[in-house]
Parts: C-alpha cells; sequence; structure tokens
C-alpha cells in the first residue's frame, strides 16, 4: 500500500524548504494542499520555496496534479519554485510534464540555495 | 648509484704493471745474455733508466685508463641513451688505444734511452759493430714491446668484455665498425716480424753459442712457439666473444615461447659484434611482426566474441546459459540462439574442424548462414540440410562442421516441446529428475557431402528438465596423468543434484571452472544450457484491488522480477511508472475506488517485448480520447489526465483489447528498443 506521505517545513534565510517524506499521491493531495493557501506564498516572508524530494521514491499522475497545483499557486504568488533530491527517473517525467518548465532542478539543497544566493534580488 | 667494482680497475693496473715489469726483465735478461752485462753493471745504469721508464709507463698508461674509462662507470647506469652508448662504445675501444698508447710510448722511451746512452758517452757508433749492437738492442726492445701491447690488448679486452656486458647494448654504435680480421692480421704481422727479427740477431757475428745452423734453429724454433702463443691468444678472444653468441643462440632455441624474440648484448665492434648487432635487429623486426600478428589475433578474437550472443532472449520459460572458451585468441567453436515468430527458441551449437584462424573464418561464415536459414523457418532438419548446401560450396569437402540445433516451443499447446537435429555433433544430453543421458543422433557432419539430409527428434522437456549441448573440447581434455574426461565426467557433474533456485548460468560456470583447473585446454570448449520451467514462468499475475495504493505491492514485485530476469535492461523504471499509471487508472475507472472490486493484471515476458495487461470490469472497449496537449492540462483545474500522457510516452505501443470477453488496456515495451525519445 502507499507509503504515508507527510513534510516538514524549515525557514531558511533564502527560502522555506519543504522536506517531502512517502509516496506523492492520493494522500499528498490533502496533506499538502488542504493543509494551508500556497497562493499567499510559501510563508516566512520568503518569495522561494525549495521541494526537497530526496526522502521520496515514489509520484504517480495523482501526485504530479498536486505538484503541478501548487506551483501553480506559488506563480500567482509571484514566487519561485525549486526542487532537489529528484530521481533520473522523475527528473524525466518532470521534463515530460512541463514541470521543469516552472520549477528549477538542483541535485542538492545546497546547489539550490547556492543559486538563491548568486541570483538574490 | 651503483659503483663499478673494483676488481676490474685492478685487474687493469694488475695486467699493466705484469707487462711492464716483464718487458724490464726481458730487457735485463738480453743486456745479461746477449750483451753479457753483469747485474751490478746493469744496476748502475740500465736497471734505473728502465725503472725510471717503467713507472713513466704506469702513470702514463694508468691516467690513460682513468681518463678514458671513468665516463664509462658513470655512464653505465645513467639514463641518457646517447651517454651510454658513447661511453660503451669509449670501453670497447680502450684495448686498441691502450695496446698503441704502450707501443708509442714504448718506442719513445727506446729512443730516449739510447740517446741517454750516446750522450753519457756509454755507447758510440763510431765502428760498424757499435751501430750494428745499437741497432740489435733496439730491435730486442721493440720485439719486447710490440708483444707486450699485443698481450696488453689481449688481456685488456678480456677483462672488459665484463663490464661491456653489464652495458646491455643491443645494436652497434654507428660508425663503430671495426675488423677482428684486421686486428689478427696486424698480431700476424707482429708475430712474424718477431721471428724475422730475432732469427737476423743470431746471424750477427759473434753472437754464436752452439753452431750458426743450430743457434738459427733454436732462436727460430723458440720465438715461433712464442708467437704462436700470442697468435692464438689473440684468436682465443675472438673465439671466445664467438661462442657466448653462440650460447646465448642455443638458449634461446632450446628457451620457450618467452625466449623467443630475446636480444642479448653487443660485446664488440668486429664481426662478432655487426653478428650481434644483426641478429638482435632480426629479432627487433620479428618481434614487430609478431606483435602485430598478435594484435590482429586479439582483434578477431574480440570480433568472434562479438558475434556471439550475450544476454539470452528472456523466452517465456526458458532460461539458457552458455559459456564459449577458445584455446587460441580464436576458435572454431559457436553457439547462438534466435527467437523465432510464435516465441519459439532456436539453439544452436557447432565446432568446426580446425583451429586457429582459418575455422574461425569459417565459423563466421556459418553462424551468418545458421542466422540467415533459421529467419526462413523450417524445422531443425530443414535448417541444417539447407545450411549444409552452404557449407559444401566453401569447403568443397575440405573442412567440415559439426552442428546441433534446437528448437523450443514456449507457448501453446506444445510448450516444452523441444525438436533438435544433429549434424554429426556430439548428443546432446537431457537432464531429468537428476538422471542425465545422451540423446542420441547419428548424421555426418555439415560441409562433407552437397546432398546430406538431416533428420529431428523431439522430446516433452518437464518443468526443471535441463538440456545440454556440448563440443568434443569438454570431453575430450586430458588430466595431468593423461587420463582422458569423457562422457561419463559430465554426466557424472550433470546429474549432481543442485539447488532448484541455483541459476543455470552459475551451474555452467562452475562445471566449465572446474574444467579450466584439472583439464589443460587443448580444444575449444563450448557449453550451451538449457533448462524449461514451464510456460507459466515468464508471466507474473496479480489482482488489483480498488485502492488507491493498491498498485504499489505489484509494482514491488514486478521490479523484483524484471531486475533479476533482465538485469541489463534499461527502462524498468518506464515500465514501472507505466504499471502504476494503467493500475492506477483501473482503481479510478474500472474499479471506482471500491474495495470490494478488483481486475487482474498481468505482466508478461516474451521473447522480444514486455506486456503489461490491466483488465476492465466492463465488456466495453473504451473509445480512444483525444490527448490534451500539456498547456491545457496545465490550465485545468485540477490538472490531471497525466498517466495516458506518460504511457503514450514512455511504452513502445498502448491500446486496448478483448479478452473472452473481457477488456483489458495493454502496453507494450519492446527489449530491443531503448528508452523512447522524450517530449
Amino acid at each position: 500500500m502507499e507509503t504515508p506521505f507527510r513534510y516538514e517545513q524549515r525557514a531558511l534565510p533564502e527560502a522555506v524548504v519543504l522536506d517531502l517524506h512517502g509516496d506523492i499521491s492520493k494522500e499528498a493531495e490533502y496533506r499538502l494542499l488542504t493543509s494551508r493557501d500556497w497562493s499567499s506564498g510559501p510563508g516566512d516572508g520568503k518569495t522561494a520555496l525549495i521541494l526537497n524530494f530526496s526522502r521520496v521514491s515514489y509520484i504517480n499522475s495523482i501526485g504530479i496534479a498536486v505538484l503541478i497545483r501548487l506551483v501553480r499557486a506559488l506563480e500567482q504568488a509571484g514566487c519561485r519554485t525549486l526542487a532537489c533530491g529528484l530521481s533520473i527517473h522523475y527528473q524525466k517525467i518532470f521534463r515530460m510534464v512541463g514541470l521543469t518548465e516552472y520549477v528549477l532542478l538542483f541535485p542538492n539543497e545546497f546547489a539550490a540555495i547556492a543559486w538563491l544566493k548568486e541570483n538574490a534580488g | 648509484m651503483k659503483r663499478w667494482p673494483a676488481s676490474p680497475a685492478v685487474s687493469l693496473f694488475a695486467a699493466m704493471l705484469a707487462a711492464l715489469l716483464t718487458g724490464s726483465f726481458c730487457i735485463y735478461l738480453n743486456n745479461r745474455i746477449i750483451h753479457g752485462m753483469t747485474f751490478a753493471e746493469q744496476w748502475s745504469f740500465h736497471i734505473p733508466l728502465v725503472a725510471a721508464g717503467d713507472a713513466l709507463l704506469l702513470v702514463l698508461l694508468g691516467g690513460m685508463a682513468l681518463l678514458r674509462l671513468s665516463p664509462v662507470r658513470k655512464s653505465r647506469n645513467g639514463e641518457h641513451a646517447g651517454e651510454r652508448m658513447a661511453a660503451f662504445r669509449r670501453l670497447l675501444d680502450f684495448p686498441l688505444e691502450w695496446f698503441a698508447g704502450l707501443l708509442g710510448l714504448s718506442l719513445i722511451l727506446i729512443f730516449l734511452f739510447h740517446a741517454v746512452e750516446l750522450a753519457a758517452g756509454r755507447i758510440s757508433l763510431g765502428a760498424p759493430e757499435d751501430a750494428a749492437n745499437l741497432a740489435m738492442s733496439v730491435i730486442a726492445e721493440l720485439n719486447i714491446a710490440l708483444m707486450l701491447s699485443v698481450l696488453l690488448y689481449v688481456f685488456s679486452r678480456r677483462l672488459l668484455r665484463t663490464q661491456a656486458l653489464r652495458f646491455q647494448i643491443h645494436a652497434l654504435p654507428r660508425n663503430a665498425r671495426r675488423s677482428a680480421a684486421g686486428m689478427l692480421s696486424v698480431t700476424a704481422a707482429i708475430c712474424f716480424v718477431i721471428v724475422v727479427t730475432n732469427c737476423i740477431r743470431v746471424l750477427e757475428p759473434g753472437t754464436t753459442v752452439l753452431h750458426p745452423a743450430l743457434d738459427y734453429l733454436l732462436v727460430a724454433g723458440l720465438y715461433s712457439v712464442l708467437a704462436t702463443g700470442i697468435f692464438a691468444l689473440s684468436i682465443s678472444e675472438s673465439r671466445k666473444e664467438l661462442r657466448l653468441v653462440a650460447d646465448h643462440l642455443r638458449r634461446l632455441a632450446s628457451g620457450g615461447k618467452d625466449g623467443l624474440h630475446q636480444m642479448f648484448p653487443v660485446i664488440a665492434l668486429d664481426e662478432t659484434g655487426w653478428l650481434t648487432g644483426a641478429w638482435n635487429q632480426l629479432q627487433q623486426r620479428i618481434k614487430n611482426e609478431y606483435e602485430q600478428v598478435e594484435r590482429n589475433m586479439k582483434l578477431a578474437h574480440a570480433v568472434q566474441n562479438r558475434l556471439l550472443p550475450l544476454s539470452p532472449p528472456p523466452v517465456g520459460g526458458a532460461e539458457i546459459a552458455s559459456v564459449c572458451r577458445q584455446s587460441s585468441d580464436v576458435g572454431g567453436d559457436f553457439h547462438d540462439w534466435l527467437v523465432l515468430p510464435g516465441n519459439r527458441l532456436c539453439l544452436a551449437v557447432g565446432d568446426v574442424s580446425g583451429k586457429g584462424l582459418p575455422a574461425a573464418l569459417l565459423m563466421c561464415a556459418v553462424m551468418a548462414g545458421f542466422r540467415s536459414e533459421a529467419a526462413k523457418g523450417g524445422s531443425p532438419g530443414d535448417l541444417l540440410t539447407r545450411l549444409n548446401r552452404h557449407v559444401h560450396r566453401m569447403t568443397r569437402g575440405e573442412s567440415f562442421v559439426t552442428m546441433a540445433v534446437a528448437v523450443l516451443d514456449t507457448e501453446g499447446p506444445a510448450a516444452g516441446t523441444v525438436t533438435v537435429a544433429s549434424a554429426g555433433h556430439l548428443d546432446p544430453i537431457h537432464v531429468s529428475n537428476r538422471h542425465a543421458g545422451e540423446w542420441a543422433f547419428s548424421s555426418l557432419p555439415l560441409g562433407i557431402t552437397p546432398d546430406a539430409a538431416y533428420r529431428e527428434s523431439a522430446r516433452r522437456l518437464g518443468k526443471g528438465d535441463v538440456l545440454v549441448f556440448l563440443t568434443d573440447g569438454i570431453v575430450e581434455c586430458r588430466d595431468d596423468s593423461g587420463h582422458l574426461n569423457g562422457f561419463d565426467w559430465i554426466l557424472g557433474r550433470l546429474s549432481q543434484p543442485v539447488p532448484s533456485a541455483l541459476p543455470l548460468a552459475s551451474r555452467v560456470d562452475a562445471i566449465m571452472d572446474e574444467l579450466d583447473g584439472g583439464y589443460a585446454a587443448e580444444d575449444d570448449r563450448t557449453l550451451l544450457a538449457l533448462r524449461w520451467h514451464g510456460d507459466d514462468a515468464m508471466r507474473r499475475c496479480f489482482r488489483l484491488i480498488g485502492e488507491y495504493g493498491a498498485e504499489k505491492p505489484i509494482l514491488r514485485e514486478t521490479e523484483a522480477w524484471i531486475r533479476r530476469t533482465l538485469p541489463e535492461w534499461p527502462r524498468v523504471d518506464d515500465l514501472l511508472t507505466v504499471l502504476s499509471e494503467m493500475c492506477l487508472n483501473a482503481i479510478e475507472h474500472g474499479l471506482l475506488a471500491e474495495t470490494g472490486r478488483s481486475s487482474p493484471v498481468q505482466v508478461h515476458l516474451t521473447g522480444e517485448a514486455i506486456r503489461i495487461r490491466v483488465w476492465d470490469c466492463g465488456d466495453r472497449q473504451p473509445a480512444p480520447a483525444p490527448e490534451v496537449p500539456p498547456a491545457d492540462k496545465w490550465r485545468q483545474d485540477p490538472p490531471r489526465g497525466w498517466g495516458l500522457y506518460l504511457i503514450n510516452r514512455l511504452a513502445d505501443g498502448f491500446g486496448f483489447g478483448c479478452d473472452n470477453g473481457l477488456v483489458y488496456a495493454e502496453s507494450v515495451f519492446k527489449l530491443d528498443k531503448q528508452a523512447r525519445e522524450e517530449c
């Protein structure tokens, strides 16, 4: 059965980081999208959200729809979304569905933060 | 840096000292016997002057040795080839230089000695007898100088030869050719001069001791023996050098393959050196040729290996393992497998007569012919009959090929039936319930006669049965005591109980490793084994319940199975995503996410593809809906519909079908295709 989804939120000087755990599927729809209104931004006054997928091993099309809704909401708030820790296969899936048009992919969190520092302002 | 051992330097010094003392003693004897001078008379003049001359020669010749040979000592282990070569040449030139040095200095000293004698009034040139006496003395001293120079040349050459060997120079230095014949001629001339001049001295009036004729004969005999000894000594040195070369050649001739291209060091600048240099050049050329041949053989080996199939095709229920080990770089053994229409598995094993490149060339042609004929269809017997005509056209009966072909049905009512035809090949071994027995065939090899026809025989394999094909290299090899391996050995090994979970490849490898460990590889060895697991072995069937996440156990089991069965297939992640989306589609639309509902799911591995089939609950095939572009999906709320989008992009085919009134969705992954282009 599904590996339960949960996430932990961390605020860094450059961005808010969401450490995602478990399967990005049906359960993630409720836990991620109903927990808060992302169209007002990632919170803590930040304008960037880093999605850390390093503890995620399964994403299906329901999960992709959840991520699209999240990214779309952040776009409306004028915020930027970054992703790190994705496997090569899911990087390919992200490209196929067009998520990479809105989400910048990085191998790890340090690389994502470094990019934010370089492009601050 | 290594120091030059003291012994050669000491030996050189000793040789020089011995030469000078011998010369001085000869002069003393000459004065005492010929001129009748007492020791006291000589002590007052001759001995001090001769001793001074010796000391001067010792210093000059020693200094010369030090000057000429000290760079040799430094350069022997040096890395700079030019310096080493220059030092080597200097070493080989030195004996001749010493010869010339001693002779030249002796002449100068003889001149100076007699000049002092004249100046001191000890001799005069007033009377003809005085001049004759002086001339005789000069001739005697000159003889001694010549003899000693030759001896010093011979001994120094002998002493320095060991040093020359240590340089390990394999080519004659450029423009450094000397002639042994020339030096021998000089030595012969010197010996002649020694004999003749001493005989002339006997003719001097007043020197008769016994009788003029007897004196003449005695002196001539004595100096002839002396001159012959010097000449023989000189020749013996050249002979020793030639013997060294001959010994090297003999050692090479009696040595193994490793010594084939060995070179040996140049030890002289004369004809012996020319011979050594020329031999080394020849060896180098042969070595280059051999290396080229070896490179070509390695390339041929690589090409031949590429012709042999790598990983066996995953045809329903059949497990294949093979090992082909050639006894030389290229060989005549081969095996192959193909998947024929209807998921029929075709296997072949063959052995071309002979070994090496000719056998390998014929093997390549036969393999190409086999693939071509197998594609045309027909039974194994038909295939061999057609292939035989090709082989006979190529070999004209001068060479032949033994070959066995088997075709296994993996699906349908005949699943597990194997049909075998053999062309003079070793009988296959059928292992069933731990009993290994030969499956006897009788036929001519391919290529013997153009109109041979080959008959076939069929058997139904039980689950777990193994069919083994081998070449004669396995049964005809011998152990260290000369005992022939034979059929009993392989039958015994195949009858041994093994865990059913043990992969067939591990079992085949173990048999071949045992052969390699205990039996010399005189011939190529090939073993091809087929194990039948039943026609349901290459399917995984699941039941999907209508609950989100119910697809996860199916994904886990499928992933483990595919990775185990096709360890190198690169599209497992794509397949799992497609399987996941098909299951998700069934859960949402077919099973309505109700846990009380369920649908069958099947993953079927065939020889060419993996087919994923997910059954629907209904009996109506869904109408194909036009695909929504991704940009439009992004604007939808919720932005769904990605499942079919991903399936269409990741799988090689997707569609719907109906089986016994039940509708199913099916996606196909072709095994020989790379991952599809990303959109």
